[in-house]
């Protein structure tokens, strides 16, 4: 009965949302289903390795101090007049910056990595709330830390198509050094494989697609489809390879029902994908426990 | 402490090159001297074990071997060439403590990082499959190669890392306390699965099980700062106390057992 019931309820509300997106008027829409597809392969792809690797922590310290740069960018383009600075490239640079001073910390340093990622954290997100404060104009941070993917443009899609398609290429074509470093840096050493420099290039790869999504759909959605998805692929997976097509396809899966329940039920976007991903989360390592491996 | 021994090349009754060659090496972290002049030869065919106590150097001499650590003084040879260069043909089979459980890989997989190289790009071919099969059959594995690596047990989990080192194609097997996780049947195993391996493979093994060791290898490295090479049978209980600074028992194992040479005795 309550089977049913929902099975109903899906109809009701998925066949709302395939008029909606069929609608001339509602293009904005697409947009946000188009970007969540194309956005899903590198999400999924990368987030397998961010996942596999335990590094989910320094990805979301990577995410937030994005704000620095992008508030650095906004307070130099009003208050400088340096308009031709994207924010993007802000982003980039934040992103970079924390990347290479995690990988510094985490290889040669012999500070606390823990200690280091949560200062990263807190004082990339500290500077761009100072920047965003100085500059002139209301500039809403809550934009930034949960974005709004209905605000897409087709430009927007380009750029995170091209991004995405440079990060796939890359791990097609390193995927084989990654895991090796990844499940025994010290052996892949011993193989001749540069295992500090590929470590370097799979956080470079985290922190790209980080930035290309963080502006687009804000920081937390980015955290919580780096993650979730992959976290319960996990659960049943036997290799790298399932894991990563499994991650792909559950994140496109949280985009499209994520959306449309958002559209017919009228809830923001952002937190319906993350809530959705989050309660399956939940439900596949319930079922994981009592049904056992 | 215990003196360091010189064992020159031509007082050893082996023609050609050392496989490993250690020349006065020394090598600390900072203040802390751990490896103090060592000198030693290792040639093609033995199977030779590394003891001593805790903190004594064993790991130490192990990276230097594979040229993860550089020595402060002295020169070390693999093969004739630094061991930096002389590595391609070693496998190392480390400890299985250091792998994260939850890391979804299959035996097939870690078979296959053996294969790798420095511009190894893009897919797996065939030939790197049919080797890796290769080497997991050889340690009876080829019904496993597809279940993941966490689910095997920890016999079978160091017969796919030996497995992995020896689809390098490798001359000289390095293994870090193979039997500290396995039970004796599987330990047994993996040893005959070792000998079985031909008298070309020079085997150089770290062991805490000094009843394995006895009966296992005729040579012993101890390491305790110093580096002494000699024969096992001089590994008595004297000379453990001194290496140890404390006694240490002998667990023996109440079954049959391979002997030093290969052959099966009892206790």
């Amino acid at each position: 009965m309550t089977m049913s019931i929902s099975i109903v309820m899906e109809d009701i509300i998925m066949t709302d949302f395939f008029q909606a997106l069929s609608d001339p008027d509602l293009g904005f829409l697409r947009n946000a289903l188009l970007l969540g597809l194309i956005g899903s392969i590198p999400l999924g792809a990368v987030g397998t390795f961010v996942v596999a690797r335990r590094i989910s922590y320094l990805a979301a310290a990577i995410a937030h101090s994005v704000l620095g740069g992008i508030g650095a960018v906004l307070y130099a383009r009003e208050v400088l007049g340096w308009t031709w600075l994207h924010p993007l490239l802000g982003a980039l640079l934040a992103a970079l910056l924390s990347a290479g001073v995690i990988a510094w910390v985490s290889l040669r340093s012999k500070q606390r990595e823990d200690a280091v990622i949560g200062a990263i954290w807190v004082t990339g997100m500290a500077i761009g709330l100072l920047f965003i404060a100085r500059t002139p104009g209301y500039v809403d941070p809550m934009a930034y830390l949960f974005g709004d993917i209905l605000l897409v443009t087709r430009s927007d899609i380009w750029i995170a198509g091209g991004v995405g398609a440079f990060i796939v290429a890359m791990l097609l074509l390193w995927h084989r050094q990654i895991i090796a470093v990844c499940f025994d840096s010290e052996f892949a050493s011993i193989r001749g494989v540069h295992a500090d420099g590929i470590y370097i290039l799979l956080l470079i790869l985290t922190a790209l697609t980080v930035v290309t999504l963080v502006s687009l759909v804000g920081i937390v959605l980015v955290i919580a489809l780096l993650t979730l998805p992959p976290a319960i692929a996990s659960l049943r997976a036997r290799s790298l390879g399932q894991m990563l097509l499994a991650s792909v396809v559950l994140t496109a899966g949280f985009a499209f029902f994520g959306l449309g329940l958002s559209f017919s039920l009228d809830f923001p976007t952002g937190p319906s994908i993350i809530l959705l991903a989050a309660i399956v989360y939940l439900l596949a390592n319930a079922g994981h426990r009592l049904l056992g491996r | 402490m215990i003196d360091s021994a010189h064992s020159d090349c031509s007082c050893q009754a082996h023609s050609g090159e050392p496989v490993v060659c250690f020349e006065g090496v020394s090598f600390s972290y900072g203040r802390n001297l751990v490896i103090e002049d060592a000198d030693f030869d290792i040639y093609k065919g033995e199977s030779i074990c590394v003891v001593g106590p805790n903190g004594g150097g064993k790991s130490t001499l192990l990276k230097l071997m594979l040229g993860l650590l550089t020595p402060n003084q002295g020169q070390i040879r693999l093969f004739g060439q630094t061991a930096k260069r002389g590595r391609a043909r070693v496998g190392y089979v480390p400890q299985q403590i250091e792998f994260d459980p939850l890391f979804p890989v299959t035996a097939l997989d870690v078979a296959l990082m053996g294969r790798l190289q420095r511009r190894s790009l893009g897919f797996v071919n065939r030939a790197d499959r049919a080797a890796a099969f290769g080497a997991l059959e050889k340690m009876g594995l080829s019904d496993q190669a597809k279940q993941p690596f966490a689910s095997l047990s920890g016999g079978q989990r160091q017969a796919v890392l030996i497995a992995r080192a020896l689809v390098a194609k490798a001359e000289l097997l390095l293994l870090d306390e193979p039997t500290a996780h396995v039970d004796v049947a599987a330990e047994e195993r993996l040893m005959a699965s070792l000998k079985a391996l031909g008298a070309e493979l020079t085997i150089i093994t770290v062991s805490h099980d000094l009843a394995f060791v006895s009966r296992s290898v005729p040579k012993v490295v101890c390491v305790n700062g110093c580096v002494h090479v000699h024969p096992t049978i001089e590994l008595t209980e004297a000379r453990i106390r001194e290496l140890y600074g404390h006694e240490v028992r002998m667990v023996q194992h109440d079954h049959e057992h391979l002997d030093s040479h290969g052959g099966h005795h009892h206790d």
